[in-house]
């Protein structure tokens, strides 16, 4: 070898060779197996043209299953009238030529949250989750492939971040069985992916307890379904800048506050599995311990949400039941 | 150049994503198999971050920064390779790689050999910055930005990945010469 006084010209020459091409039959590989994966959901706080009048909730699927209750607050006309009627918007004839589908009004009472009917292709290792409706109106647009999206009011399947606005109450569940990447710092997620994932429910509500700028509630032991699991309240600061413009928070890495992504992110890096919807929201957090999986309801709410809707929430969250996970 | 394709892929359609797919496949292959220096592991990256990709199109939020975002699924897919590959082979020498085309005239057949084995001893991690840098010719934020860490740690991944090639390529001269010695 001659002497390396200048690696980097050898570097260069040594990585031109190699390979330029992908073969043709791993194209066809790839073309065949796109046939059968379905895509996540991955809503985000930004607009897109199509998501622009609603509001959005950060999730994931796959592992993660996202579901979500929303307030009708945000959704002016198309929220029911009294009673739960459900208005004229909100009717197939005038819903929106979207790809997205359109709403499933249901009934008060128990409702399959998680389960078969919902999902296309539900996987079996996870728990099935029920929990009782508590009033009308409440409709299950579904969105895109994988999640349920619960809205009181209907909507149109359609979800997106109202400039600067968030939303007024929501319900969402993910579930897991390969742990959850808390942040270290919820703005720059991108950088702090801890490793390993952390499994327990204590040690879920601790790390996010522990987020600097969460402003959050000490953990409490709760029982969801006669399941052991911690509560803990957190925020986002009320003086995060948020740009719908700038593409989310103005601070935080792509623009997204996000408190965690889960264990079994097989590519993309640290991408948020949970993320924000601007300054201000405050999420309470469910964290359940299910035989080996974890499942996270999350409430989220604003400072000015009425309490009697927060009550809500609470009782839709503390009436979850679960099935039996296949092993 | 691929924001009218993603904006579709990302309504499901698969048409769209597949002709993403060949526009961005080869140099993806190109980027795996210089990280991976294998190519069935680099070809299989390549497929399981294309694959990934699919499912995960919905979350990117900036359809203009599509090749970006694939680079870094795809660095992630070959650090997967690379940890199975270490499962795999723990203990097994390794075959020497697929023939490769477009030899560089510039280094001899030992100058390569040679090269080639310093980087292997690399780890996965820092062939990935040089492979982005001296191959992509990135500049160094555009580095961390494809791989997902920090500049910082880019830099200094970098500084020991030439460190340990300039030593490992040291090394295999001392032994070279001695050998001649001996013979």
């Amino acid at each position: 070898m001659s002497a390396p006084k200048d690696l980097d010209r050898q570097i260069e020459s040594f990585l031109t060779d190699g390979p330029m091409e992908l073969p043709e039959p791993s194209y066809a590989q790839v073309r065949d197996r796109l046939e059968h994966e379905r895509q996540r959901t991955g809503f985000g706080p930004w607009r897109t043209p199509t998501m622009n009048t609603f509001v959005a909730i950060g999730l994931g699927a796959a592992a993660v299953i996202a579901v979500l209750l929303i307030g009708s607050n945000l959704l002016g006309s198309s929220s029911p009238g009294p009673g739960g009627e459900v208005p004229a918007s909100a009717t197939p004839s005038e819903a929106p030529t979207s790809a997205e589908p359109s709403a499933v009004f249901l009934p008060e009472g128990p409702f399959a949250w998680f389960e078969p009917t919902i999902l296309p292709e539900p996987r079996t290792d996870l728990p099935r989750i029920a929990v009782t409706i508590p009033a009308s109106g409440w409709a299950c647009p579904q969105v895109g492939y994988e999640a349920c999206i619960l809205i009181q009011g209907g909507g149109e399947g359609s979800l997106s971040v109202p400039d600067g606005r968030l939303p007024e109450s929501a319900l969402m569940a993910t579930l897991t069985k390969s742990g959850i990447y808390v942040y270290q710092d919820p703005c720059q997620w991108e950088y702090d992916l801890p490793d390993p994932p952390v499994t327990t429910a204590d040690e879920i509500a601790t790390a996010l307890a522990a987020q600097p700028s969460r402003d959050a509630s000490d953990p409490v032991d709760v029982t969801v379904g006669g399941h052991p699991g911690k509560m803990v309240t957190l925020h986002v600061p009320d003086d995060a800048r948020y740009s719908v413009a700038d593409g989310g928070f103005t601070d935080c890495f792509r623009g997204v506050y996000s408190s965690y992504t889960y264990g079994d992110h097989d590519g993309a890096g640290s991408l948020p599995t949970r993320w924000h919807q601007g300054p201000g929201q405050i999420d309470t957090f469910w964290i359940v311990q299910v035989d080996d999986a974890i499942v996270i309801i999350d409430a989220m709410y604003r400072a000015d949400t009425p309490t009697d809707r927060i009550a809500e929430m609470r009782s839709i969250a503390e009436s979850a039941t679960f099935s039996a996970t296949a092993k | 150049m691929h924001a009218d394709l993603v904006k579709r892929a990302q309504r499901g359609d698969r048409e769209a994503f597949d002709e993403l797919a060949r526009t961005t496949g080869d140099m993806c292959m190109a980027i795996a198999f210089r990280i991976l220096r294998d190519f069935d592991l680099a070809d299989d990256a390549v497929q399981t971050a294309l694959l990934t990709a699919w499912t995960r199109i919905r979350a990117l939020r900036d359809a203009d920064r599509f090749e970006p975002w694939l680079h870094r699924i795809l660095t992630h897919a070959c650090y997967a390779e690379a940890r199975q590959r270490r499962r795999w082979t723990e203990g097994i020498r390794l075959l020497p790689t697929e023939p490769v085309r477009g030899f560089d005239n510039t280094l001899t057949v030992d100058d390569r050999d040679q090269l080639e084995r310093a980087f292997k001893r690399l780890t996965v991690e820092q062939r990935a910055v040089l492979v982005y840098h001296h191959y992509l010719g990135l500049p160094l934020p555009e580095v961390a930005d494809r791989i997902g860490i920090p500049v910082g740690t880019v830099k200094s991944r970098m500084f020991h990945a030439k460190r340990a090639l300039q030593a490992s390529l040291e090394a295999d001269a001392r032994t070279s010469t001695s050998q001649e010695h001996s013979a």
